[in-house]
């Protein structure tokens, strides 16, 4: 038996899970029994991140200095636009994948650039890490 | 001076929302100002998953939520000036203005909604003894940093406060690599959601320490080690409980404050419950004209919930421009048994309905909703669960609220079956003692 705290809704109801069987217990509605179930049998998280935006063109103003730390103003100017770019996209996995993935997930998110113009669902990496998972952009830059 | 029909102050949630309802109800000359550069407020630092359950039926990422209403106010013509403070606003709704584009600048509004959103408590505002080191950060703080600013603050990380910013920060930093000690919480029961409670501590073996708070920081130039005692039921600290932690970077989730130096400075009433200004139903203040909406009214638990309070605020700055005020006496909302407070505060008789926000002292099962006019019963809602933590709202239609003939109407809990639960406000229970 294992024990676990239902996230369905607010009441939070202790369920007790069978780890063989996957029969349920403690749950106060039917959603409570298919999450325990679920959360022992194949736990799914969808995993948030960041990439790092790199401007259109190579020759980028960078802080020379490692020490000094750039202002905000120097975040990457974009080329063209007169606009500072953000220096990170926002992104997520475009469905849970398995828990035990997230660091997996992680390493692959943090080696990837991002170059505008992106669009929100944009597709930054297919299958991460071996999953049926997505990695799309979360927000839009032109 | 400039002239506006409507000038929103805050280009987040709230101002966003309120802007686009005014828009819908027919006003044509609507000026947003925000702060930041760029529109979306808090929603852009907060990347993950989560938002606009209620609102689209589906989860959104903080970004994503934001770019809807964005996406939406490009079809219109409400105008958004970005990098622009507000630093002054008067009874008359005169907004004094600075930012690098149009320098010092005076606007005339017809009407105002505040949607200034709150700030974090810091380290000043629960006096934490210690060493004045580097290294101390509010979670929001950052959470901006990591997130748009894209660096690490640290490598070993304490959490103070179990709110959910403190939850989804240490969270957010053990995937990066960092190493997440501790969450530590002085109440006996977690300030957060138990969905974050869940996946952000729990997935990955974070203790939870409750009842306990931090009595030392040390640390010459950057943070070194913090202290955490157990604390007796009196929330003062046992001594002899005490355990170091080694780490350099300590996060704060102690709570946030309504943004209400502009309201303070115009004169409008505050309710010190909410920290947020006293509203009607319609979410006017009692300077009339100027509306309300959002965490600068009170706190919310989910920005859904601020959405559609800030479309109520649009709709009624539109209908004062557009000569249609409210009538009717003054009915005043109370705080009856276990209810911390209510927003609005004030109800025109003959309102066409009511929506009441209001938070629960104590954690319940099976409980009902009271409201009494008098001592008469004019509603009552059974609700299974009910805690501090998460926002209740009911609605009440015009043809319960034409029957109400006192100036006052009491919200009050009654306990049903199971009654008060405190204990049962922990999910987790305890974490051991290192």
């Amino acid at each position: 038996m294992k024990e676990i705290i239902c996230i369905t809704c607010p009441k939070g109801c202790h369920l007790k899970v069978d780890e063989e069987s996957f029969s349920v217990t403690g749950n106060s509605c039917p959603r409570g029994a298919v999450y325990g179930a679920n959360e022992l049998r194949s736990p799914v998280r969808v995993v948030t991140s960041t990439v790092v935006v790199e401007p259109v063109g190579a020759s980028i103003a960078r802080p020379q200095n490692p020490d000094c730390l750039p202002r905000t103003s120097d975040a990457c100017p974009y080329e063209g636009s007169g606009k500072d770019l953000p220096r990170r996209l926002p992104v997520k996995t475009d469905r849970p994948i398995p828990k035990g993935k997230m660091f997996a997930v992680m390493a692959e998110i943090n080696r990837v650039r991002a170059t505008p113009p992106i669009k929100v669902g944009d597709v930054l990496i297919p299958h991460v890490a071996g999953t049926d998972g997505n990695v799309v952009a979360t927000k839009s830059l032109e | 001076m400039t002239e506006h029909e409507l000038v929103v102050i805050g280009g987040g949630p709230a101002g966003l929302a309120a802007a686009l309802a005014a828009w819908e109800q027919g006003v044509r000359d609507i000026l947003i100002l925000e702060r930041d550069n760029q529109a979306g407020g808090i929603l852009n630092q907060c990347i993950h998953n989560g938002f606009g359950l209620h609102r689209f039926r589906e989860e959104l990422t903080g970004p994503e939520y934001a770019g809807r209403f964005i996406d939406l106010l490009r079809n219109t013509d409400i105008q958004i000036r970005t990098d622009t403070m507000v630093l002054d606003l008067t009874r008359d709704r005169v907004l004094h203005t600075v930012s690098p584009q149009h320098g010092c600048e005076a606007i005339q509004a017809g009407a105002v909604v505040l949607a200034m959103g709150c700030r974090e408590r810091t380290r000043g505002a629960i006096s934490i003894p210690g060493a004045r080191c580097s290294g101390i950060f509010t979670a929001g703080a950052a959470q901006r940093f990591l997130n748009m600013e894209g660096y690490m603050v640290g490598k070993r990380v304490v959490i103070l406060g179990s709110g959910d910013i403190g939850l989804i920060m240490a969270r957010r930093m053990t995937l990066e690599g960092a190493k997440v000690l501790a969450c530590v919480e002085l109440m006996p029961y977690s300030g957060g959601l138990t969905r974050n409670i869940v996946q952000c501590l729990n997935d990955f073996d974070i203790p939870l320490y409750l009842s306990h708070t931090v009595t030392d920081i040390r640390g010459k130039d950057r943070l070194e080690q913090v202290v955490v005692s157990r604390v007796d039921e009196n929330r003062r600290p046992i001594p002899g409980t005490e355990m170091v932690f080694d780490c350099d970077t300590l996060m704060l989730s102690v709570g946030l404050l309504p943004e209400n130096e502009l309201s303070r400075q115009a004169g409008i009433e505050i309710d010190p419950r909410t920290n947020g200004p006293v509203v009607w139903e319609n979410r006017e203040t009692d300077l009339p004209g100027v509306f309300a909406c959002g965490n600068v009214l009170h706190v919310h638990d989910l920005v859904d919930y601020v959405s559609a309070e800030s479309e109520q605020a649009g709709i009624a700055a539109a209908a004062y421009l557009h000569g249609n005020r409210p009538e009717g006496g003054e009915i005043r909302l109370v705080n009856g048994n276990g209810v911390s407070y209510t927003v609005p505060q004030r109800l025109h008789r003959g309102a066409e309905s009511l929506e009441l926000f209001f938070r629960v002292r104590n954690v319940y099962r099976d409980a009902a909703i009271r409201v009494l006019d008098g001592e008469a019963q004019v509603a009552r809602f059974r609700r299974e669960h009910m805690a501090p933590g998460e926002m209740e709202s009911i609605k009440l239609p015009k043809v319960l609220l034409d029957r109400v003939k006192g100036d006052t109407l009491t919200v009050e809990i009654e306990p049903v079956g199971g009654g008060v639960l405190r204990s049962e406000a922990s999910p987790l229970g305890d974490a051991p003692n290192v």
